[in-house]
């Protein structure tokens, strides 16, 4: 972390890498929480990876692998998760709200992985996700067993259970973007996760307004 | 009950895939001693769900997971769905994939036989994946089984319905063109008219309830 003069402590984990045009191509950095925002992570940039170590209940870290598009919008977020994040202090409204206006009407700025599971609250973790997708508001564009907060939920209680009978969580999870026909909007989300060296399940799911709306 | 559907007819398609497949299988590390790899997919609409069954993991040991790439699994299954759909038949929800190290592999399609599920522990499909499944991969109504009827009767809900004399799908009073690959979202859907032509729906009706 900085002292007051800004200066990093040399055991920080901040850190830049360029490529030999000296173009940052990776960020190493903390993930922030209300009143102290992470700046990189608020303003990504394009092409840039960014490595997120977040604390989490417990003393532990989860770490989070966050990948930027050619045009700065998220396009993959892998996460190590040891344990989970009690209360809100990682969800930032203004930047759901900004991410979700890049779908429109009936889309939300959605977090690419759990805030509950310590996932940042910044803009680079955000995409424009279906209402419903991310919190079953709103007209379905699936079933409910295509239901991307659905699964979340699941994952969530599975941690949960494992803290609680004295086991470590070591989950995995990565979720993915794929384009769709408007700019920054993700047509379908793949999520994989995995518990220790157990089966991954992978999914995917529909991001757009199912075409049976427009019937 | 495991039907065909258009497989046979894609068996090249099928075969190249499955190729593709093996080499990934078994040129990754966690497949080591094993020469068997199979996986579950289950695509119903525009959801996928997969995982995999053999090798399973060892408690304690290595992963056993092979890291499929999306190209050569899930946007394969996703076309391979798409191209066993006959208008009017449908096409799978499930499928499970066998590789071998030594052999060609296969693939075993399911059709789900009733809600409560028929395989690994896939859920059945829910009443909301049945309209979902039935929009993208329309069926006559005799194809449609006794137990997604008795679901749809249940939530007093009208299922899209493939006509075959005019090569169309209707729907909430409303008709879209049916292509070998499903309906065509490209073209717009047209209001059925109550007269001339009888819809798909007042036929059923008739027959069913006299009416």
């Amino acid at each position: 972390m900085k002292d007051e003069a800004g200066v990093a402590d040399k055991n920080t984990v901040e850190k830049y890498y360029t490529d030999v045009t000296g173009t940052v191509t990776r960020v190493d950095t903390y993930a922030g929480v209300k009143g102290a925002w992470s700046p990189e992570l608020n303003k990504p940039v394009a092409s840039v990876t960014y490595n997120v170590v977040a604390q989490v209940d417990g003393g532990m870290q989860n770490t989070f692998t966050l990948v930027m598009d050619s045009k700065g919008q998220l396009a993959s977020a892998k996460g190590h998760i040891t344990s989970t994040l009690v209360g809100d202090m990682n969800r930032n409204g203004y930047q759901q709200l900004k991410a979700g206006r890049l779908g429109g009407a009936g889309y939300d700025g959605g977090h690419a992985a759990p805030s509950a599971l310590g996932f940042i609250g910044e803009r680079g973790g955000l995409f424009p996700q279906h209402a419903w997708q991310n919190r079953l508001a709103g007209a379905p564009n699936a079933s409910k067993a295509s239901n991307f907060h659905l699964a979340e939920l699941k994952v969530i209680a599975g941690v949960k259970s494992r803290i609680e009978s004295g086991q470590p969580v070591d989950l995995g999870w990565e979720v993915s973007m794929s384009p769709s026909a408007t700019p920054g909007l993700p047509g379908s989300v793949k999520l994989e996760h995995w518990f220790g060296n157990e089966n991954h399940q992978i999914y995917k799911f529909n991001n757009l307004r199912d075409f049976m709306d427009e019937w | 009950m495991v039907k065909n559907y258009g497989m046979q007819a894609e068996s090249e398609f099928v075969k190249e895939g499955l190729r593709q497949l093996q080499q990934e299988a078994f040129a990754s590390d966690t497949v080591q001693g094993h020469d068997e790899v199979v996986v579950v997919l289950s695509i119903r609409g525009s959801t996928l769900h997969r995982y995999q069954t053999i090798p399973q993991p060892v408690p304690g040991g290595p992963s056993a997971h092979v890291p499929f790439s999306d190209a050569a699994l899930d946007s394969w299954a996703d076309e391979l769905k798409k191209r066993s759909y006959i208008p009017g038949a449908g096409t799978w929800t499930m499928i499970k994939v066998h590789l071998y190290r030594n052999e060609e592999g296969r693939v075993e399609i399911f059709e789900d036989d009733d809600s409560t599920g028929n395989i690994e522990s896939e859920p059945g499909l829910s009443m909301e994946e049945c309209l979902l499944e039935l929009a993208a991969f329309p069926r006559t109504a005799d194809r449609i089984p006794a137990w997604m009827w008795k679901m749809f009767n249940e939530a007093d809900a009208q299922p899209p319905v493939y006509n075959p004399e005019l090569q169309c799908v209707e729907w909430k009073n409303k008709r879209r063109t049916v292509t070998d690959r499903g309906p065509d979202l490209s073209a717009p859907t047209t209001v059925i008219q109550a007269s001339p032509q009888p819809g798909v729906f007042t036929k059923i009706s008739k027959k069913l309830f006299g009416t």
